[in-house]
């Protein structure tokens, strides 16, 4: 029996860290499911169509509003599959990005096979790219720690793979757009 | 030296008219002079590592009911074509995608033919694709370009070309 958390209960732990709610920007499948089922909110962007992505479209959100947090909830096996977008990031400018690395070793809505970057060291990989002192491991992080640190900031959650198949959002693309853009209006 | 094409300036001032949020781009030569304007301009101008980012950043800023314009070569958008069909296409969002066709007829180098081919082949059968001359284009185009993408609530592609 692993001792990890769940990634439900590790995307609601991140969003806790936060004085005020982020635009959250999160990966196909699982990161989308769990993250409906453990907070939902008109400013959450479920992706359903690429994988990978979501660092890329959320640095387009954060450029856009650059007076907001803005969350990119990326899954290990996609995050693999976008890994240049940090360095984009970290070369951007932008100090209002933050990414949570949810780190379970599989595809997790894949027949739960493995990931390249099953031996990676995502927290080492932040520390090369992002400014020092703006990595973290979610395992005894606080808000205090998180918050003082500067952008862009990269924090990796390891969680237990689910037993239990990850629930769809039930939102079309439409619904999803027609949200998240009145929300980002304010 | 990076190649020129002229127009390169007159991009940049049709891009500024339409007054996008942010640029974003991977260069091509014919790109080059432009990507340098946006980038000493006051619109932000990211510079992706890769193609598929920039389709991505472009979906981030239209999904905040904010004008993104992408700048990319035939080849970068042919490696952007999922991401462009499953996010652009699939949440319907409006932005301007610039893309320098390469290797048509005025433009025969040997390793851009087949990137050309593959555009004609692949994007023009997703999206329609508005082509002129790289060294003459109407001021308006990308104003416009923009005007027909929130219509048509999805990206508008222009395909820049060389021309005999």
């Amino acid at each position: 029996m692993s001792n990890l958390i769940s990634q439900k209960d590790a995307i609601a732990a991140v969003l806790e860290l936060y004085p005020a709610r982020p635009f959250t920007v999160a990966d196909i499948g699982s990161q989308s499911a769990w993250l409906k089922a453990a907070s939902h909110d008109a400013r959450n962007l479920y992706v359903s169509g690429p994988m990978g992505l979501a660092s890329s479209i959320a640095l387009g959100v954060a450029v856009c509003r650059p007076n907001e947090r803005v969350l990119a909830i990326c899954g290990d096996g996609a995050l693999a599959m976008n890994l240049s977008s940090l360095a984009t990031i970290a070369g951007s400018g932008v100090t209002n990005l933050d990414v949570l690395v949810i780190d379970n070793g599989i595809y997790e809505y894949t027949a739960s096979v493995p990931v390249p970057t099953k031996t990676l060291d995502w927290e080492a990989l932040g520390r090369v790219i992002f400014e020092d002192g703006s990595t973290f491991a979610l395992d005894g992080l606080d808000a205090t720690a998180w918050n003082a640190a500067p952008g862009p900031r990269m924090v990796v959650a390891k969680v237990a793979p689910s037993t239990e198949p990850a629930p769809g959002t039930g939102l079309s693309p439409a619904q999803i757009r027609a949200s998240f853009l009145e929300a980002s209006r304010g | 030296m990076a190649e020129q094409a002229s127009g390169g300036d007159a991009l940049f001032r049709s891009i500024a008219a339409a007054k996008p949020t942010l640029v974003t781009g991977v260069p091509d030569g014919m790109l080059a002079e432009t990507i340098r304007l946006c980038a000493q301009s006051t619109i932000p101008y990211i510079a992706c590592a890769r193609e598929e980012e920039t389709i991505g950043v472009a979906c981030g800023a239209a999904m905040t009911g904010e004008r993104a314009v992408v700048l990319v070569q035939n080849a970068g958008l042919l490696n952007s074509i999922g991401a462009f069909a499953t996010m652009a296409l699939r949440y319907q969002l409006p932005f301007v995608v610039i893309v320098t066709n390469r290797g048509v007829l005025a433009d025969p180098n040997s390793y851009d033919i087949e990137k050309y081919m593959a555009f004609e082949a692949s994007v023009k059968t997703l999206t329609p694709v508005f082509s002129y001359p790289a060294s003459a284009f109407p001021a308006d185009l990308v104003p416009a370009a923009f005007k027909w993408a929130e219509a048509a609530r999805r990206p508008a592609v222009i395909a820049l070309e060389k021309s005999l």
